[in-house]
């Protein structure tokens, strides 16, 4: 079998290499890029990139596809299946369904069919992650990891209100292992506690969460101290508090603020879906964007980075662990309610959901997912989703992109939407146009980067996993502010899409089946420490949970292909 | 006063002693003893002029049978019980009204006094369905590997939706010697784990099976299914996600109908939640908060015996600890042993549970009500009842066939589920069907992700189509729309109604089941199977949808393959007669 | 008068499993020649096979669907998805049919001598399907799950026969006419158009609607608790045809919108179990 590839004559971008546009040849071996030296050309797989840009592969770090409550949207949604279709490929291709709840086996083919080759599920429930892992490893071609709920665990909760940060430190420490997960997941930190009396819309930073003696924001930055202490790979992914509810941009800054003193250089937190989150005004009838104050902010700040929650005009399926506001989403929409809530740990809601141009607050929110992503300067500290399928199924990433890079393709847009919005929003006099380059980075250099995994994600250097995609645009012929479509186009469909070296997609088609690897981390804790919160956790699990201790954790050789991150830890 | 004749309604289901027989194994005397039944109210026996253990033939518009009638221990005179088997199912009502889900309960019958004694399990396949049913032998299985003794523990129950987790169990040689904690069908499924085993691949030839390798079954089950045309792959709830998850591969290569037991026992929730969403929680917040519990429908000391200490009424939460602090209505057609120990008892008219529903959920919306009573319920405690669930602080709702299998089906449940999601604008309140086989779930589940449908999922376009009612395996066998069978880990002959299971003994099919059963009884092809939980490794989702592991404790009876192994094997010998690179 | 194209199909041998048959529309046909026609590629199970492989094809095909009509003889119910999406044309049935017999039909007409299976003109958009025997369940429904708009939009559909659970789920306009007796549900979650039962109806007529009529001219066992006695009428209308009455005449679903628009007309001489409500209409009241 050929395990070499060079990719030749290619414009290569490459930010994590400060590569931009450059003709250059990127050789492949035995599964990762190496030095051009240590390839023969003569027994090669040569692919001709003259005219073509070759990227990393992309890599999504939001995006809801796998687990409990992915699953029951799919469950409540047949008729999200009942005309999407993939055909079976015998030996090539699974068949599947869906499009805002898409088969696992159509959410790798079509991610891979746009040149994405890794995506992270943001957000599972320890005790129901197995499930997950599950979906995941169903999942076909992409690299995955999850996120873990950590914010209204009463385990977490209870450390916390002590104050003891060493001791919840070391819990989330075993939780990530036991779960086989990645990161700190946040949503509307605290709120699962008062869903549990049907409460929490609306809950505010400050507000207290009986019977627990805690505010979001003591959780908040309590694990943020924690993430800090464990030197996790990625900084806490937060979904803030209020979320979609106008006036809530406050709430967002001063989430930011309440961990900005916790910094060093580095990142320390990440505003999820932040478009959700940058709501003024005081009613729905008056919303309005500040997706200026936000970017406001976080331009002045290094410890932020957010990723967008782009909308998409057309059907959704909203899925979070904010049951409140989920449930508050049902009596606006009068049709169907998904609600689940896992003891001890966590509450969700699934909502489907229509965005509509004529609707003056979709027209606002659509708005304020690109005024972010171009207000904020940095291109390093904004990353693209579309909170799938929150905002909008992943596949229409082209499409953003598209209005990233051209003022032209926005306006397009602006022209179908309600009329009264535009009065009130920033977006028509935004010139600024997203290069190639800065979108390689908020689509791959710039989430690799912030998983902790940029060595060998989001770059083409020597010892980057060869996950590669090469698209059809020609940046030395084509205007792309003019010809916006190319764009849309090319990301549609990818030229090759190579995974692991191994080309799995040609022209758009996927050419060859096969999983990939589930990272999750696993932080040192100092043994003592360890044990002496692992009996204090025993004590109270039978009290809390209605499973065993020892049924809890999950084994490496339930997955595929476990990867396990080492870090330092405590 | 004697009637020869006497009308009553017909309800089918589980019973303790049917979940523990079938473990003990489908084709002994005690599984004829304890299905073979009918129980009646003693006003009934008495109508008909009869005591227990006298002959009774049971007659309804679908078909008739001969069971033996057994006094019950509780009131519900007018409405006899048959569990769940093939008995019973020579006379329920097949028909799925668009729904998959035949009509196992709420049937008019008509029995009469006979001195015929009720069939043999062979004699009744032979009888019904006019074919050879071959007998078996069993033999005993040896076990000395490993040496000494072992004592596993949190070990997770196969056998209902429950998944319990605390069971202890002590290998001694190689050999299960002692199960604890377990209710007694777990018990039994555990414990008779060696018994009617399956041991060897099988081959009928000349209607007698012939014992053969594991790749000649795989290769001539591989075969038939190939050159079907439109092949049945169902079961799938007895048996691990992995195995699930293969067998959707294997159903989407084969362009086959695909289905699972949910078909027949929460397929009509599924219908439910496509129209309106759901409102679910998982049991331990369930046992933690709620104050008041509602059974709707279901019968948990029978088919969940212990659901009510570990989850639910009797449980022990971290907030609402006793009893006492929980208030437990049920509501059902007939006094069960979980109506023992209900605060308040609501008898319900058989099949008129959507119109109880409906009349709630007018009184919790502050609707006037203006009939009197509605499905054999007063007005007045309708309104009772209503209040009760808007002043719970948390409120559960537990409910189980009695509801899907009914009259209305998926629109019973789907009024169920409205219910609950109206109740939540005045308290908090969740609802929990109860499911029955330990991975039903898991096959909905993996059926789900990997497709977008639950179950009854038809490639035979080449990519998944579901309709239940059309594509539901119930129907296609009833309409005799399927042209080859794989059954995995469930016993259709057993539970399918009679016109069904006569279409299915129609057409060539392969068994593959830790032991025998009605339908290996009538295949041309037996594989055995490891059991899950015991025997081999392998995930599992409980009722509410929690996954856990379950563990080997002892080795499978030599050359046994788990069913994973199975399907992976099929998977690679179908690929290689459609020439598809593997 | 224009001329009419006839085409014949005639099964070749029975079918063992279903043959699903969506190209056998007016619209399909329509300007191909018959060896196109015979060409045309239909599944057998999840087998590919030539329309003419099963089925003799004769007779001479037009450009315009208008003119052509389809004749399917010795027809069976493992004929599916025959006149699916068709607008134009006639297709007529000889023998029974299987399931989704006019689905997202959109014009023309389609006559069953026979039975036909579930999912009669399923989602239909307009045009007349005229069954001569029993439907199945779910006739001129929606699809499970699909929001309201997908219901019925027009059109007849007629069946001479009994019809099974669901007539005219979801339905928005249009007419079905079930001349014999349906199952439960009949009107389920209707917003708009007209159902006339001239037989029978076990019950849950109406369950969930908001709109539109449902006439019962038969005996109805039970009627849903979230249905109000508005009114005794005398007689009523469906499509142009005058029905006599008496009626109750019902309104709602209460539980589907406070303003329950959906009116339920039930016979008064075939259901004298439900007098109790021609005393609630004496009493008054709310």
């Amino acid at each position: 079998m050929n395990n070499q590839i060079l990719i030749k004559n290619g414009y290569v971008y490459d930010p994590i290499n400060k590569i931009d546009g450059e003709k250059m040849d990127i050789a492949i071996k035995n599964g990762r890029i190496v030095p051009l030296s240590e390839i023969d050309e003569s027994k090669a797989k040569v692919i001709d990139a003259s005219g073509k840009v070759v990227m990393p592969g992309g890599v999504d770090m939001h995006t809801h596809i796998a687990g409990p409550k992915v699953n029951l949207g799919r469950l409540m949604r047949p008729e999200d299946h009942y005309y999407s279709i993939v055909k079976l490929i015998p030996g090539v291709r699974r068949s599947g369904t869906g499009i805002t709840t898409p088969s696992t086996t159509v959410v790798g083919y079509k991610y891979a069919k746009m040149g994405w080759t890794t995506a992270i599920d943001p957000a599972s429930p320890p005790l129901k992650n197995r499930h997950t892992h599950e979906e995941l490893d169903d999942t076909p071609i992409l690299d995955k990891a999850v996120f873990i709920l950590m914010d209204s665990n009463w385990f977490v909760l209870k450390y916390l209100e002590k104050g003891d940060i060493e001791k919840c430190a070391a819990f989330v420490a075993w939780l990530l292992k036991a779960t086989k997960g990645y990161a700190i997941k946040i949503v509307d930190p605290g709120v699962a506690i008062p869903w549990i009396r049907g409460k929490g819309y609306g809950l505010g930073l400050d507000d207290q969460i009986p019977p627990f003696n805690i505010t979001p924001r003591e959780i908040v930055r309590g694990l943020c101290k924690v993430n800090k202490m464990l030197k996790l790979p990625h900084p806490i992914h937060v979904h803030c508090n209020r979320l979609g509810i106008p006036g809530n941009y406050q709430t967002t800054i001063e989430t930011m603020k309440a961990v900005s003193d916790l910094a060093d250089e580095d990142v320390n937190i990440h505003i999820t879906h932040v478009q959700f989150n940058s709501y003024g005004g005081v009613g729905w009838a008056n919303l309005k964007s500040r997706a200026e104050e936000i970017a406001k902010y976080i331009n002045s700040v290094n410890h932020v980075t957010l990723d967008m929650g782009q909308i998409i005009f057309g059907e959704a399926t909203t899925m979070t662990a904010d049951a409140p506001f989920e449930y508050a989403l049902y009596h606006t929409t009068k049709w169907k309610w998904g609600g689940a809530e896992v003891e001890a740990e966590a509450a969700a809601g699934i909502v489907p959901f229509t965005y509509k141009r004529k609707n003056y607050v979709n027209a606002i929110q659509w708005c304020i997912g690109l005024e972010v992503a171009l207000l904020v300067q940095d291109p390093w500290k904004v990353v693209l989703t579309t909170d799938h399928p929150n905002g909008g199924p992943f596949t229409s990433y082209p499409e953003v992109i598209a209005w990233l890079m051209s003022k032209k393709a926005r306006e397009k847009v602006l022209e179908k939407l309600n009329k009264r919005a535009l009065r009130e929003v920033a977006l028509p006099s935004i010139d600024r146009e997203y290069s190639l380059y800065e979108i390689a980075v908020i689509t791959r250099a710039g989430p690799a980067k912030l998983l902790g995994l940029d060595n060998i994600k989001g770059h083409l250097g020597p010892g980057a996993d060869a996950d590669v995609a090469i698209y059809d645009l020609n940046p030395a012929e084509v205007d792309f502010s003019e010809n916006y479509e190319v764009i849309e186009k090319a990301f549609s469909s990818a030229l090759y899409t190579i995974k692991g070296g191994e080309i799995v997609v040609k022209d758009g088609e996927l050419v060859k089946y096969g999983y990939g690897k589930t990272y999750y981390v696993e932080a040192k804790v100092e043994d003592a420490l360890m044990q002496e919160v692992l009996g204090e956790v025993k004590e109270k699990f039978n009290e809390w949970y209605t499973i065993s201790f020892e049924n809890y954790e999950i084994h490496d050789h339930e997955l595929r292909h476990p990867q396990p991150i080492k870090v330092g830890g405590v | 006063m004697n009637q020869s004749k006497i009308e009553v309604t017909l309800v089918t289901g589980r019973t303790i002693d049917q979940g523990v027989a079938i473990d003990k194994g489908k084709l002994t005397t005690e599984y004829y003893e304890k299905v073979a039944i009918i129980e009646l109210d003693a006003e009934d026996l008495a109508r008909l002029g009869i005591s227990e253990n006298a002959s009774v033939e049971v007659s309804t518009k679908f078909g008739s049978v001969v069971v033996r009638a057994v006094k019950s221990k509780f009131k519900h005179p007018g409405v006899a019980f048959i569990p769940m088997g093939p008995w019973a199912n020579l006379v329920t009502d097949p028909y799925t009204y668009g729904s998959g889900m035949p009509t196992f309960k709420g049937i008019r019958a008509e029995l009469k006094v006979t001195d015929k004694a009720p069939p043999t399990q062979r004699e009744l396949i032979i009888t019904n369905f006019g074919i050879e049913a071959p007998s078996v032998e069993f033999e005993e299985i040896e076990t000395q590997k490993p040496s000494g003794e072992k004592v596993y523990t949190s070990v997770i129950c196969s056998f209902c939706g429950c998944l319990c987790d605390d069971l202890e169990v002590k290998v001694s040689n190689g050999r299960i010697v002692e199960v604890k904690r377990a209710c007694p069908l777990g018990r039994s499924k555990i414990a008779h784990y060696l018994e009617n085993r399956v041991l060897k691949p099988m081959i009928k030839i000349d209607g007698k099976f012939v014992e053969t390798s594991l790749e000649n079954a795989i290769k001539k089950t591989a075969e038939i299914l190939v050159n079907a045309s439109y092949p049945l792959i169902y079961g799938w709830s007895s048996t691990s996600t992995e195995a699930i998850r293969l067998g959707v591969e294997l159903a989407e290569l084969l362009g086959a109908a695909l289905d699972n037991t949910s078909v027949m026992c929460h397929g009509p929730t599924i219908l439910g939640v496509q129209e309106v969403g759901t409102v679910a929680a998982t049991l331990g917040q369930i046992r933690n908060h709620a104050d008041l519990m509602i059974y709707w429908g279901c019968n948990p000391f029978h088919a969940h015996p212990k659901h009510p200490a570990r989850y639910s009424a009797m449980a022990k939460g971290a907030y609402v600890k006793t009893r006492k602090e929980r208030k437990i209505i049920v509501i059902d057609v007939r006094e069960t042993p979980t109506a023992r120990i209900a605060d308040l008892f609501i008898k319900v008219k058989p099949g008129g549970d959507y119109e109880l529903i409906k009349a709630l959920r007018m009184a919790i919306n502050d609707l006037d009500i203006e009939v009197d009573e509605v499905s054999g319920v007063p007005t007045e405690k309708i309104y009772e009842l209503s209040d009760i669930m808007r002043s719970a602080k948390f409120g559960a709702l537990f409910f189980g066939l009695g509801v899907t299998m009914t009259k209305g089906k998926g629109r019973n449940i789907e009024e169920v589920i409205k219910l609950v999601q109206e109740l939540n604008s005045w308290t908090k309140f969740v609802l929990m069907p109860m499911r029955g086989h330990y991975n039903v779930v898991g096959a909905n589940m993996a059926t789900l992700w990997a497709t977008g449908f639950p179950f009854a999922v038809d490639f035979s376009r080449g990519y998944p189509r579901h309709n239940p009612g059309v594509t539901s395996a119930t129907d296609l066998l009833l309409n005799g729309d399927v042209d080859a069978a794989l059954i995995v880990a469930s016993d259709p002959v057993a539970h399918f109604p009679a016109q069904a299971v006569k279409n299915l003994t129609k057409i060539p099919v392969i068994t593959i089941d830790p032991k025998w059963n009605l339908t290996s009884l009538i295949s041309q092809i037996v594989i055995p199977a490891a059991i899950v939980g015991v025997e081999c490794e392998g995930s599992a989702y409980r009722m509410d949808k929690v996954p856990l592991r379950l563990k080997k404790l002892v080795d499978p009876p030599p050359g046994v393959p788990s069913d994973e192994e199975i399907m992976k094997m099929l998977i690679r010998e179908i690929k290689k007669l459609k020439g598809v690179s593997a | 008068m224009e001329k009419i194209y006839e085409v014949i199909l005639k099964p070749k041998r029975e079918f063992r499993v279903p043959v699903e048959l969506e190209v056998v529309t007016p619209n399909n046909f329509a300007g191909k020649s018959i060896n196109e026609i015979i060409s045309q590629v239909i599944y057998e199970g999840n087998r590919e096979r030539k329309l003419g492989e099963l089925f003799e094809v004769k007779g001479e095909v037009g450009e315009s669907p208008d003119n052509i009509r389809i004749i399917i003889e010795n027809s069976c119910n493992k004929l599916w998805r025959i006149g699916e999406g068709m607008s134009a044309g006639e297709i007529i049935v000889k023998g029974d049919v299987g399931h989704y017999l006019g689905k997202h039909m959109a014009g023309g007409k389609i006559t069953v001598h026979g039975n036909a299976g579930s999912w009669v003109g399923a989602e239909m958009v307009d045009g007349l399907i005229e069954i001569h025997g029993n439907a199945g369940n779910h006739v001129g429904a929606r699809f499970r799950g699909e929001p309201q708009g997908m219901g019925m939009k027009g059109g007849k559909i007629v069946i001479h026969g009994n019809a099974g659970v669901q007539v005219g789920l979801g339905m928005i306009k249009g007419a079905i006419i079930i001349d014999g007796d349906c199952l439960e549900f009949p009107g389920m979650k209707m917003r708009g158009g007209s159902i006339l039962i001239r037989g029978n109806c076990p019950g849950r007529a109406g369950a969930d609607m908001t709109g539109g009529k449902i006439v019962i001219c038969g005996r109805v066992d039970s009627i849903l608790p979230s249905f109000y006695i508005e009114s005794i009428e005398k007689a009523t209308k469906v499509k142009g045809e005058k029905i006599e009455g008496p009626f109750y005449m019902f309104l709602g679903d209460y539980l589907a919108s406070r303003r329950a628009y959906g009116r339920l007309f039930v016979s008064i001489p075939n259901n004298p179990h439900l007098k109790n409500y021609a005393k609630l209409l004496e009493e008054g009241g709310e």
